[in-house]
């Protein structure tokens, strides 16, 4: 059965197909509810999970949006947005009845940032910098550097080649440490 | 990870390391066509405008690049209640149709029955008899009667020690103050 016949079925309340299409895609939901709550650096319990789980299933029986979509890929993409969406519906709730998020070491917090001047100088120095940069290479930047993607996948996501990812990359890097030169930032170490 | 790189890092850490959704930010289709290169070349140049520059939709747009990829197995161990349970939100339609069979089946001869209680005086007590048990069949068989099973067995199982003091009350509500 293809994927559209499966939807199809899905929403005519075809028992079989729904148990079909829940087997295949309650995986894919229950890992995108977990990554996105991580994202968000929020921390879900698993009864929070589970009610966002069936949320998923549920809306997916009262929104024909599923319909218009023929490839599988398409379906599975959609899937996963409507997890992600539900989830962040789900914290937003959460966040306003007085749950916190979950302190990420990744993220320094302003009281943990060097307030002194020289970094700060620094930071707007290297802000300047990349403000040069088109919106496309900041992009690229923020995606290698910031999410650890490698080049291939930049170019997966951005469909562009790997040669002007790793030119990107390394050309932004260069004109960054120009930059500081130019500012008389010569000797930046780490502390 | 040079000086650089790590300069970099931390600026981008600072300004788009955790970002709520904002009115601004793109919508599911945007970022779908974006990813699976569906878009015109003015809303690629504006969805990597707005990307660049916001932390949600960044992560979003990660998440689902690795959406769909298959998610790894040791991630993905989905409890089996919960499949049980989303695969409960569609019922067997067989089923229901048998069920509301039986319903029907129960009420038509519990009035049957009723009737020909009346019409044959002899065996009048034994028609009334399996009128109760076909009424009672077809009650409990409907979605009212489950309801008023789990009260009573709700209410069988919660503790008593009030029962006394709400009847006491109850009592006195309806007690005519005398003159």
């Amino acid at each position: 059965m293809n994927e559209v016949k499966l939807i199809s079925r899905c929403l005519k309340r075809d028992k079989k197909a729904w148990d079909i299409f829940v087997d295949k895609y309650s995986k894919l939901i229950y890992w995108s509810i977990r990554k996105r709550a991580a994202a968000s650096s929020f921390e879900l319990s698993q009864d929070d999970i589970d009610s966002i789980f069936q949320e998923v299933f549920l809306s997916v029986l009262e929104n024909k949006r599923l319909l218009q979509l023929k490839e599988e890929k398409a379906i599975t993409s959609w899937m996963a947005v409507i997890s992600f969406n539900k989830t962040v519906d789900f914290i937003r709730v959460k966040i306003r009845q007085g749950q916190r998020l979950v302190p990420d070491e990744m993220i320094p917090a302003a009281s943990d940032c060097r307030q002194d001047s020289s970094y700060k100088e620094l930071m707007a120095v290297v802000k300047s910098a990349l403000a040069t940069l088109s919106p496309r290479k900041r992009m690229v930047l923020a995606l290698n550097l910031l999410n650890n993607r490698t080049h291939q996948e930049i170019a997966e996501m951005m469909s562009i080649s790997i040669n002007t990812v790793s030119t990107i990359i390394s050309r932004a890097k260069l004109e960054l440490k120009q930059e500081l030169t130019r500012q008389g930032i010569k000797n930046y170490e780490r502390k | 990870m040079n000086n650089t790189e790590d300069l970099i890092k931390q600026y981008l850490k600072q300004n788009l390391g955790s970002s709520d959704k904002t009115p601004f930010c793109l919508s599911d289709d945007i970022l779908l066509g974006f990813l699976h290169n569906d878009l015109a070349e003015a809303d690629i140049e504006r969805a990597e405008k707005h990307i660049c520059g916001c932390g949600f939709c960044l992560s979003q747009l990660n998440l689902l690049f690795e959406a769909q990829k298959k998610p790894k197995e040791e991630d993905t161990q989905v409890p089996d209640y919960l499949i049980k349970k989303a695969k409960g939100m569609v019922k067997d339609k067989e089923k229901i149709k048998k069920r509301r069979i039986k319903k029907v089946f129960y009420l038509i001869f519990a009035i049957l029955s009723f009737i020909l209680s009346f019409f044959i005086p002899r065996y009048f007590m034994q028609f009334l008899v399996l009128t109760l048990i076909l009424g009672l069949a077809w009650v409990f068989e409907s979605e009212g009667g489950r309801t008023l099973i789990m009260v009573l067995d709700s209410w069988r199982r919660h503790s008593h020690d009030d029962d006394d003091e709400i009847s006491r009350r109850l009592k006195d509500r309806f007690k005519t103050p005398h003159k």
